[in-house]
Order: structure tokens, then sequence, then C-alpha cells
């Protein structure tokens, strides 16, 4: 228990003191997951609006698909990113392995099916209602475009929170395709991992705090923006 | 707006819902469709109201098929009306919005339309939280709201209590009488059948009846 303990004080020294490269490191893992978030979202809502909206062929084979790879293994995803981009791989030419380019591509993968089947979960559900009462009012289609993703905003956001918790979280695939090397690709879950097993619990601990710290900031605001914006 | 409807036949997949039917709603008339669950009625509206296409025929409005003018001049009303997620008043300003009319022009006909269907006391409210009949009225505020020429109700006092029944009944026909809108009504209830239409429209086996 000694060690725990004094991990836990190491860890507090770490994050109160500013320590510059756990500090870094938690920058760059932000940074990181809010673009490859962002990219997933870009990706993501137009095609989860328009699947959950539209009747089309194989639309339950394809719902299956959609939640199967919500649930895509992340060492898989990293195996597959980094098959494409090693130098035999088909990408290889474009030295993007190890760098933190990979890494988005890796978040990306993972985190795109989980907005994409959020929001093709909820606009399955209500978006065809909603879209035809904006249409019955007289609404031209941007219009009820913007109805449509007002209206949809608490599940769209749900989505964006879940994709961005999911990717900052990710430890597997960005391994793999990122190398977790110092001062280039090495975020907060790597870095955890790598303490880990050198047996540096206090910088484990600082790094498992702030993830901690971020989860909750995270569902706080979730539960607060639902809370005053009732499904 | 006189809507033509002609030769009018719609099918999902196999399952045949209308077959070959004609028929004409008159501007400023007010018609009662009634026949038994499944009959092709809501599907009938939606077709009228744009929401769906038919499979063969027409439907022309005063003589045009459907366009993005004349879909502003219509209205629809779901048998569950959906409340967006803002107050009372916002859902029955959404419709001037989208037009681009301002609210302080509107100001006192929104007002006067809340007060006519005992909502202003819930114009602050969140929708999504009246009760049944009192998301009916809004709905139906919101629906009559921009004037339009023809107002289309899928059962709109379905679960409703007397009272709201009664406010519907009586908005309806001042409407009837001050704005000349064809109006188009779904419902189960005979009395209103009898004493308040123009003319009953029964719909059964895929085909419709005047009656």
């Amino acid at each position: 228990m000694d060690y725990i303990l004094e991990g836990f004080q190491e860890a507090l020294k770490l994050i109160i003191g500013f320590d510059r490269e756990v500090y870094r490191i938690i920058g760059f893992s932000i940074l990181i997951s809010m673009f490859s978030t962002l990219v997933s979202i870009i990706l993501g809502i137009p095609i989860g609006l328009i699947s959950g909206l539209k009747d089309f062929h194989f639309k339950k084979a394809y719902s299956r698909i959609i939640y199967t790879m919500m649930g895509l293994p992340p060492v898989v995803v990293g195996l597959l990113v980094a098959l494409l981009l090693s130098r035999r791989g088909p990408l290889g030419h474009l030295e993007m392995m190890y760098t933190p380019t990979a890494m988005i591509i890796a978040q990306t993968v993972l985190v795109t099916p989980i907005i994409i089947g959020n929001i093709f979960n909820h606009t399955k559900e209500h978006g065809k209602m909603i879209y035809e009462v904006s249409k019955t009012m007289g609404a031209n289609p941007w219009q009820r475009l913007f109805f449509l993703i007002n209206e949809l905003r608490v599940a769209l956001f749900i989505a964006m929170a879940s994709g961005f918790g999911r990717a900052v979280s990710e430890v597997g695939a960005i391994m793999i395709v990122g190398g977790n090397i110092k001062g280039h690709t090495r975020v907060m879950t790597t870095y955890i991992a790598m303490n880990n097993s050198m047996g540096n619990y206090g910088s484990s601990i600082a790094m498992g705090i702030v993830l901690l710290i971020i989860s909750f900031v995270l569902n706080a605001l979730m539960y607060k923006y639902i809370e005053g914006d009732a499904i | 707006m006189n809507v033509m409807i002609g030769q009018l036949t719609k099918k999902y997949k196999d399952h045949l819902i209308l077959d070959n039917i004609t028929i004409q709603l008159k501007a400023g008339g007010f018609y009662g469709f009634k026949g038994s669950n499944g009959a092709g009625k809501s599907t009938l509206f939606r077709i009228i109201a744009g929401l769906e296409r038919p499979t063969c025929g027409t439907v022309t409005y005063d003589g045009e098929k459907l366009n993005s003018t004349i879909l502003k001049r219509i209205t629809y009303m779901h048998q569950k009306p959906y409340m967006m997620k803002t107050s009372v008043e916002e859902n029955i300003l959404y419709p001037l919005k989208i037009r681009g009319l301002g609210y302080e022009i509107y100001r006192q006909k929104v007002k006067d339309i809340m007060f006519e269907l005992d909502l202003y006391k819930l114009r602050t409210q969140l929708a999504t939280q009246l009760s049944g009949g009192e998301m009916q009225k809004v709905a139906l505020a919101r629906a009559l709201i921009f004037e339009p020429e023809i107002l289309l109700m899928d059962e709109p006092t379905a679960h409703v209590d007397k009272q709201t029944v009664q406010a519907i009944e009586t908005m309806l026909l001042k409407r009837k009488c001050q704005d000349h809108m064809m109006t188009a009504v779904i419902t189960h209830d005979e009395d209103q059948l009898v004493n308040l239409f123009e003319q009953v429209i029964q719909v059964e086996n895929h085909c419709v009846f005047y009656v």
C-alpha cells in the first residue's frame, strides 16, 4: 500500500508543481483528440443524419455494421492503420508512421463510427418527424436542416462528447501507430502505460488523475446541457 | 386554393393503400374524413401535404403541381404533434420566423391566438412539458399563425378533454368564416362528422366515398 500512497504524493507534486513534461503531454493529448474528434464530427454528422432520415435498401445491415464498428477493438484499428502507413504498406511513401497524423487517423477511425452510430440512432427515432414538422411549417431545405440539427442538438452534443471521451482515453491504436515517442507522439494514455510498466507509479497516477478530471468535467458538462435542455 | 386529386394510387412496396382515387377539395371547404384504421386517410393527407409522393396519379393545387411556393401555403398537423424544444411562444412564432416575418408586426396576432386558445399563461413554458391537449392547441396555433390556405389535421381531438375539443372546433369554425381556409380533418367523432363539416368523405377499402 505504501507505494500507492507514495505514488499519490508524487502525483500531486507533479500536478501542483506544473511539471513541464506532464503538462506538455496533457496539452498534446487534448489537441490530438480534439483534432480527431473534429474530423469525425465533419464526417459523422452528415452521414448519421442522412442515413437516419432516409429509407434505403440494406438499412438494417448498415445499422448492424455501424453498431459493430462502434465497438472496434482499438489494437485491431491500430494494426490496420499501421499496415497501411508502414514503409512496406500502400501509403508508406507518405512517411506518416509514428507521427501525430497517424495517431489522428487511428483515432478518427475509432471515433467516427461512434458519432455516426449515436446520431443515426437518434435521427432514426425522431428525425423524420422533426424534418416533416419543419416542412409542414413552410421551411425550405436549408431551414429544415438547421431545424433538425437544432432539435437534435442534445443528441449531437452527446455524440460529440462520447467521441472525444473515446479519443482521449485511447491507448492501443495510438501506441501502435504513434510509438509513444518522447516529445513527439507521447500522450496521456501511452505515458500511463509506459510508466506503469517501469514502476513509476507517481507519474502514472498523476496522469490518471488528470484523465479522470477530464472525464468528470466532460460528463458534468453533458449532464448540465441535458438538464437545461430536456430531451 | 382548390386541390384536385386525380387517379391517385399509393403503394408501400406491394401493399396497396389507395387505389385510383379522384376527389376535389374546394377552396374554403370544410371536410371531415372518416374510415377504419389503416384505410389510408393519413396517407392521403400526407400526400396532399407533400410529405409523401403518390405511386401514380396527380395532385394539383389550382391546376399547378406542388412547388415550394404552394408548400408554404399548406400546413399539416400530425396526430401527435411535435413540440420544438423551446417555449410555447417560440413554437408559435417559428412559422413566422422562417418566412422572415417580424415578431413586432405579428406580436398582436400571436397574442390574440394565444388568448383564443387559452395559451397566453403558458407562453414562457417549455412546450415539451405540456399536456397532450395543450400541445394540440399549440400545434393548432402554430399551424394557423401564418394563415395557410389549406389546413390538414390528423385526429386533432383524439385523446384530449372536452374543453380542448370545443376550443379547437370553435377556432376552426371561426377561421372557416373569416379566412376561407380549406380545412380537412380526420376524425372518428361521429358528432363532429355530423355537426361540424360541410362534406364528409369516407376512406375505405383503398377508395373514397362522399357521404
